[in-house]
């Protein structure tokens, strides 16, 4: 076997022609000429169909190669991903506060051997030394709390995760009693975000490293390279594995739902929301079950939607379709069963879904609207001029200023038809 | 990288996550034809606990009952006298928690889970078991409610799967004993000497009589005799009297 040495980084495969910068690296978009909006557009307008990529990458597994290889892709989905976590994980604590000490503190002596019986060992039992105590536990929850506030921002994500990880899930088998699918669904996303690149874009991890100064020894500098190419492996791979267990979640929930005769007869939706516990808003529930059409409607909806999830994700027109429908049922959940942090955390992992176009769609927008906010606030200043009024090139150019994080050009925006998230 | 590590690099991880997939796949569908003894492999020996995942919230089974725990108490008055309080539902406490609450607290759906908990271990239960558990527990000694259920266990009519439904049921007999204890606590803030305890299930009325709100009579699935109140120590009471 000959062992050739090729540059992946260049996007350009050994065989076949040269491939077209909107379709595996999306660095030569981020010239002089513009900034993200602008690179963006000139991306849609060169988009390439997967079966020309495949072609001209020279074979699918040429083509899969290099798109594990090549490039971090969904990073935007990951930071949003990172991002809601952090807001969920410490809006959940925030709203515990007065009730931690009986939930997973000292007063939770109460559970005796249902505690023991969990599985965690070291350093997650640690938490049940901490909850004996009160200074322990305030501790112990204080520190996840700055934990989940640091994952907002993206400060020194690669250790703050494990450390998360640790601290949340000690935290929460102090309780098994009260643990949910949202607890589990946050486990999990912090698990797959300390394999990926969680903070290549907005976050001050981004910052710092666009600040750092690459290092003048070569041998460290290849080292790091070396490093750097394994983690985009292993951060594509996350990627993957984070779409097929969303698929693989819906799915499961609705063949296990297609097996229970109140979800065939359409009337399943009714029986959680009629329950006392799970009716915050009792008019708003027994409004949702007043007609026998809506509750069939959003029974058969939930059903369909989440047995055709899979499917509906393979192209971008049905995956907005999923993606509202998905949303829309958590929202559902939050407001009329009051599972807001079970939602939240659920509704987190559609995110990866969404791709890098929209978001960066999304941050120019963000960007111009606090650009009209801070031109209201502070008159007179250069930034009065509409931005509306603006070029989208001038737009790009705004998005660009909000620091040197922002590198579009690490980051691959426009592929959307590999069913990868992207 | 080199050409031929990059692809060993990439082999080796797409092995890595390929075997794990398979290993959700398969302890998502234990319901849905993975085979017992294949599910219980992988759950044990690479799932759980950190990789365990189910999936069939609001699926098999789906709840159509409200559950609750209702409860009394002895308590100790600042004379000295102990004196029996009336019966408190604690479902109904926990759900002016979470009434008009977008946020509700993580405590606001514990009696529910324990009840519930409970609904199915009484089930599996054997028939000899239950009359014990409406005894009064009320000796000097250290006597608690799964030590005298423990006692059960060596009834020589009693299985290999009975003994562990028993056993399951003490343990959740102490929880509902240890729960109510507290809430004793909290809500009449006075030494507590004994509680007792039911858990009642009311179903939901169906779909067809939503409308007039025809229930079914409500279910007592468990009833406590008198139990000797568990000690606590300051720190656990206070979290309760003062939270």
């Amino acid at each position: 076997m000959s062992t050739r040495t090729e540059d992946l980084s260049s996007s350009t495969p050994p065989s076949g022609p040269t491939t077209p910068p909107s379709a595996l690296d999306d660095r030569a978009t981020a010239g002089p000429g513009g900034g993200p909006l602008a690179a963006l557009r000139r991306r849609r307008q060169a988009h390439v169909p997967l079966r020309h990529r495949i072609r001209e990458a020279g074979g699918i597994l040429r083509f899969l190669e290099v798109w594990v290889s090549g490039e971090r892709h969904g990073r935007y989905g990951f930071a949003t991903i990172r991002i809601g976590l952090g807001a969920v994980l410490t809006g959940y604590l925030i709203v515990n506060l007065a009730d931690a000490p009986r939930v997973w503190g000292p007063g939770s002596a109460w559970m005796g051997n249902l505690r023991q019986d969990n599985l965690y060992g070291w350093p997650f039992n640690l938490a049940q030394k901490a909850a004996e105590s009160s200074i322990g536990f305030s501790l112990w929850y204080l520190a996840t709390l700055a934990c989940g506030i640091a994952l907002i921002l993206g400060w020194r994500t690669r250790i703050l995760i494990p450390v998360l990880y640790v601290l949340f899930t000690g935290l929460i088998s102090l309780n098994p009693v009260v643990t949910d699918n949202g607890d589990l669904t946050c486990r999990l996303l912090l698990l797959y975000l300390a394999f990926a690149d969680a903070s290549g874009v907005w976050s001050l991890d981004a910052r710092r490293r666009a600040r750092a100064r690459p290092s003048s020894n070569p041998t460290i500098a290849r080292y790091l390279k070396v490093l750097g190419e394994i983690g985009t492996i292993v951060h594509n791979f996350v990627l993957v594995v984070v779409v097929i267990n969303l698929c693989l979640i819906y799915w499961t929930a609705g063949l296990l739902k297609l097996q229970e005769p109140l979800w065939r007869e359409g009337t399943a939706v009714y029986y959680p929301l009629a329950i006392r516990l799970y009716q915050p808003w009792p008019a708003l529930s027994q409004f949702a079950w007043g007609t026998d059409f809506g509750v069939h409607l959003v029974t058969y909806g939930s059903l369909t939607i989440q047995l055709l999830f899979p499917i509906l994700i393979l192209s971008r027109y049905t995956r907005w379709l999923a993606l509202m429908a998905a949303i829309g049922l958590h929202l559902g959940i939050a407001v009329l069963m009051g599972l807001a942090s079970f939602s939240g955390f659920m509704a987190l992992m559609d995110a990866i879904l969404i791709s890098s176009t929209s978001y960066l769609w999304l941050e120019g927008k963000v960007l111009v609207a606090a650009k009209k906010v801070r031109a209201a606030v502070l008159p007179g200043g250069p930034e009065q001029q509409d931005p509306e009024q603006q070029d989208p090139e001038q737009q790009g150019a705004v998005a660009d200023r909000a620091g040197p994080a922002r590198k579009p050009a690490q980051d691959k925006v426009s592929v959307g038809k590999d069913g990868s998230g992207e | 990288m080199n050409f031929l590590y990059r692809r060993i690099v990439i082999a080796v991880v797409g092995v890595v996550a390929a075997a794990y997939v398979f290993s959700v796949v398969v302890v998502t569908g234990k319901d849905l034809g993975v085979s017992d003894e294949l599910y219980a492999t992988v759950r044990d020996d690479y799932m759980r606990p950190h990789l365990m995942q189910s999936w069939g919230l609001f699926a098999k089974g789906i709840v159509n009952s409200d559950k609750t725990i209702v409860m009394r108490a002895q308590v100790q008055t600042p004379e000295g006298n102990v004196v029996t309080t009336g019966w408190v539902d604690i479902g109904e406490y926990e759900w002016q928690g979470i009434l008009h609450n977008p946020t509700p607290a993580r405590t606001a759906r514990t009696t529910y889970k324990i009840a519930g908990d409970m609904q199915i271990a009484v089930r599996k239960v054997p028939t000899v078991v239950v009359p014990a558990i409406s005894k009064d527990l009320l000796s000097d000694r250290p006597l608690s409610s799964g030590d005298y259920l423990k006692t059960l266990l060596d009834q020589p009519q009693l299985n290999s799967t009975s003994r562990s439904s028993v056993a399951a049921f003490v343990n959740l007999d102490n929880v509902a004993t240890r729960l109510t204890t507290l809430y004793a606590y909290r809500f009449w803030n006075q030494p507590v000497v004994a509680v007792q305890w039911s858990v009642v299930i009311s179903p939901v009325p169906r779909f067809g009589d939503r409308d007039t709100g025809a229930r079914e009579v409500p279910t007592t699935v468990a009833a406590s005799g008198w139990r000797k109140a568990p000690l606590f120590d300051a720190a656990t009471i206070s979290a309760w009297t003062t939270s």
